[in-house]
Formats: C-alpha cells, structure tokens, sequence
C-alpha cells in the first residue's frame, strides 16, 4: 500500500473523471489529442493510491472514439474502477448490458468535437436514451456551455441521467451569466443532472473558483463531482493531480461539502 | 370454478401487445395508445380468464424498441414474444434473444408504404437465421401484397405465421387473393394462420367465413387464437372476454377449438 503523501481530503475520495490508454490504440482521424504515451490503469491506481483516492471512473476518450476495449478490460480487472463508453446509438441492448456486467455506468458523448450536434430528436437517438435510462446508467456530456441549452430538453424529456462535464464550460467572455451555464443551474435543480467540477487547469483556476462558488450558492453540493481529469492531455508537465484537488478544495466551504462533493456524491451515482 | 367452462378457454393467447406510454415512438406510429397496456395488467388479464401462456407481437409504434418485451419474457417464463429487428442483426444477439424467450421476426408490413425486398441478400440471409434458429416469421400485411411475400418467405424454408385471418379486403371478402394465397399456404405445412383480430374485419360475418374456409383447408394444427389484447384503436369497444368469444363463433367444434387454443400453439411457441 502505497503511502498517502498527498492526501488533500481526508475522506472517502472518488475520482470521476481520468483516461487510461496507450500510444499505439487506433486513433481517429484529427483527433482532439493524441498522446504519445502510455497512462495505463497500474500507472493510475497508483496515483489514486498516493493521493488517497479509493474509488474511480474513467472516461472514454474522443481521440479513440468507440474503441472502449483497454478500458473495459482495465474495468473488469479492477472493480474499484467504472467507466463510460463511446458507441454508436444503434448499440444493441445486448452489447450495452454485456457492458454494464463489465463496470460500464454510462456513455459519454463528445459534442464539443462536432460542428453541428445530432438530431437528439430522432427515433434512433430517443431509443438510445431509453436504452441508457433502463440500464440505469448515465449520459455523460462533453459540450460547450453555449450549445447546451439546445440538447438539454431532449436528455431531460428522456428521463435519463446527465452529467456534464468540467463545469458545463460556459462562454469565458459570459462566465455564470453564460446561458448554458444558466441552462444548467435549472436542470440540476430539477435533479437528474450532475456536473463535475474539474479541468481547471484547462479553464482557468480563478475562473472556475467562480463558477464553483456559484453552484454552491445556487444549487448546493449534492449534484457536484470532483474529478482529476488525469493524465491531464495536453497540459501534462504542468497541472499535477493534486494541484486538480487543491483547485476544488480551495472553495469548499467546510468538510460536509467536501466530502460530498470528493466522494459521498460520486459514490452513489456511479458504484449505486 | 365450473371446470366445463375453465376447458374452454384457450390455454395459449399468441397475439398481444404491452408497452408503457413513456416508451420511444417511432417517427411513423399509425396509432397513439390511451393508457399504458403494461406486462403486469396483461398477465392479470390472462390470469382473470384462465389463460396461461401468451406470445407478444412487437408493435410496430415502437420501431425495433424491443426490450420491454425482452425484459418481460426474461421474468415470466409463460410469455414468448416476437421481435421487429433489422435484417443485419448480428447472429449471435439473435442467439441472445432466443434465449431469453424470442421466438419470431415480426414482419409488420401492414403499415408500410413500401415493402422491403425479401429477395435482397440482407434478408435472405436473415430467413436463413430465422430457419437456423427454428423461429417464425410472423407476418402481418394484407391484399395483393401477400403472394409474393408469401412465396418468398415459403422458399427461404422458414415457418410462417400470418396475422389476423390474413386480413382480407373488405369488398372480396374469401375471394381476397391474399386470402386465397393463405389457404394454399396453410395446405403446404409450415404456414399458420391466426383467428385473431375479428374486430377488424369489415363484419363478424367475414371473420366466421374465413374461419371455415381455413379449418376446411388446414384443419385445427394450423390455426392459433390470438386475442390482439389491448386492442389498439378498438380499446374501448372491445375487452379480453368479447375476444375469447370469437373464437366460439368462428371454430364451432369445441374439440378443434382445443387444439388451436391449445396443443397447437404450445408446439409452436413452446416447445
């Protein structure tokens, strides 16, 4: 057992949001990163276990689109892991509870890679929704805060969870006046919508100490994840993991908060 | 409970629907349900008529959603159902689907302007599976499109199930060609047809003839009852006890109409 020099919460720790892959997967073409390494499950549980992390959620990758493969294997060795998937809204109920059976909570959908977002309103996507919300499982959102209010409705009507990632990204220009962000303060109120509060160091650590405040201040605690966003692509040597907890920590107003919003929450939604 | 009467009831129901109301509609659903038809109220139903088995039909308002059905075959091992699938289903979710209680492909036709091409490689290859599988196909479509339909799913060699009397037009009544191509269908063996659905037929009438001219040509091991529970369009004119009846008026002979509530469809769907 790895000693917990960097403990920064001293409580039940659940990351929501890392990626394990390697340098030689098959990549899509223009992809948003694509790293030259290898970050494997052993290279994170290590970090998790530094960092007195307990439990984790690794999230599939835009650059590797629907090859879930290394990380559902890294699922069904570790059950202290879970994981959301890219596939294809055709995916059969079938494949999706082999899935589930293997450590999967949720699929996660990468819009803010696309120019134009899918017709949510489709029969094809309406089944896929439906789908996800008999397995229990979640849909896992990457979009920018500008675009939300547009596909919101549909994931609402559908009755499945949501969770959006890295503070629903509003416009930095609008900040928390951004609509989308506004869009996302009233889904979570409605209560089947959650919102990791990580990838600071992506969106300015000042910036999302704001934001963060703001959803304590208007929603609470109770639908808010920390998560790593580890290895951090892109910005590697700079953001270290416990900077991405220290980033959260610094405006947690006392520890209930915090350990929901580093734990208690995470658990419930993804380990239920 | 008078057991007389309780050997009257069909012991197998083979045509019926259930769905919630919240469940994803296709973009072309004929019909909009009232009220939920759920597997729960359906298997009160049968149990409050004294009928044991059942075999869902997937309906065709919800597209290829067919896990409420799945799900339901999964925990009430005296329902089957049939599903509406794309003829590119990978065969070893076919496999899963078998196991679970799927006994058919619902070619629900009636509804289509266009009809797909059996003939094509997708779907001669999804007759092939279908026969792999010892399935049906359960066939629902009407008039001058039902020969050739017919003959090609004869010639893929798979069993055949055709719904509702074969759905003969409303002016030809017997003379209907389509009907005339069941009667010749049912002679050959692998075909069935099902009493069922009266209520759409122009008049009670049509329904007591065509019962006849198919008992006269199959007899009772190709005929399978079917209530069409919960009656989609008819919800309020028609109800579970009005639809055992039918089948009294159509199959006079209380021992014919045994083993077409019965023995027959049990080899069919259950064995």
């Amino acid at each position: 057992m790895a000693v917990r020099q960097e403990t920064v919460v001293d409580a039940l720790v659940v990351d929501a949001h890392a990626h394990v892959f390697t340098h030689d997967m098959p990549v899509v073409a223009n992809p948003r990163h694509n790293p030259k390494y290898d970050f494997t499950p052993e290279q994170y549980l290590e970090i998790m276990d530094a960092h007195g992390v307990q439990f984790a959620v690794l999230a599939a990758g835009s650059p590797w689109a629907d090859y879930n493969d290394y990380m559902i294997a890294a699922l069904r060795r570790y059950p202290r892991l879970r994981g959301t998937v890219i596939v294809d809204p055709a995916a059969e109920k079938y494949t999706l509870e082999s899935m589930a059976r293997d450590g999967v909570v949720g699929v996660r959908l990468s819009f803010i890679t696309m120019k134009e977002v899918p017709d949510l309103g489709t029969f094809a996507w309406r089944r896929f929704l439906r789908r996800l919300r008999d397995l229990n499982w979640h849909v896992h959102l990457h979009i920018d805060g500008p675009r939300l209010p547009q596909v919101l409705p549909h994931f609402e009507a559908s009755g499945v969870k949501l969770v959006l990632d890295h503070y629903g990204r509003p416009d930095p220009a609008r900040g928390i006046q951004c609509e989308g962000f506004q869009a996302m303060l009233r889904a979570i109120e409605r209560g089947r919508t959650w919102v990791k509060v990580s990838a600071g160091y992506r969106l300015g650590e000042e910036r999302v100490a704001a934001y963060g405040r703001e959803l304590l201040r208007t929603v609470g605690a109770d639908r808010l994840l920390w998560a790593s966003d580890c290895p951090f692509v892109g910005d590697e040597p700079a953001t270290t993991y416990r900077r991405t907890m220290e980033t959260v920590d610094a405006w947690m107003p006392d520890s209930a908060t915090r350990r929901k919003v580093f734990g208690e929450n995470a658990l419930k939604l993804y380990f239920p | 409970m008078n057991p007389a009467a309780s050997t009257d009831v069909p012991a197998v129901d083979s045509h019926a629907h259930i769905y919630t109301l919240d469940m994803p509609m296709s973009g072309e659903a004929w019909h909009k349900p009232p009220a939920d038809a759920s597997a729960e109220q359906y298997l009160q139903t049968l149990d409050a008529h004294g009928v044991g088995y059942a075999v869902m039909a997937a309906a065709s308002i919800y597209g290829d959603y067919n896990d409420y059905m799945i799900d339901a075959v999964r925990r009430h091992k005296r329902l089957r159902t049939t599903v509406i699938i794309e003829p590119t289903t990978d065969p070893y979710i076919l496999r899963q689907m078998r196991d679970d209680g799927v006994v058919g492909v619902r070619l629900q036709w009636r509804s289509l302007k266009t009809t797909p091409d059996l003939a094509s490689p997708e779907y001669q290859r999804l007759l092939r599976r279908v026969r792999d599988l010892d399935w049906h196909v359960h066939l629902h479509d009407e008039g001058a499109r039902l020969p050739p339909a017919i003959a090609h799913l004869e010639a893929a060699g798979v069993k055949l199930v055709i719904d509702h009397f074969g759905r003969p037009s409303a002016d030809l009544g017997t003379a209907c060609p389509g009907f005339q191509a069941v009667l010749r269908s049912v002679a050959g063996g692998k075909t069935w047809v099902k009493l069922s659905a009266g209520f759409r037929l122009k008049s009670p009438q049509v329904a007591i003839d065509c019962a006849r001219e198919l008992l006269a040509h199959a007899g009772p091991e190709r005929l399978l009852w079917g209530s069409d529970w919960p009656f989609a369009a008819f919800e309020t004119s028609m109800d579970y006890q009005a639809a055992i009846d039918g089948l009294k008026a159509w199959v006079p002979d209380p021992q014919a109409r045994q083993r077409i509530g019965g023995e027959t469809a049990f080899r069919l769907y259950f064995a």
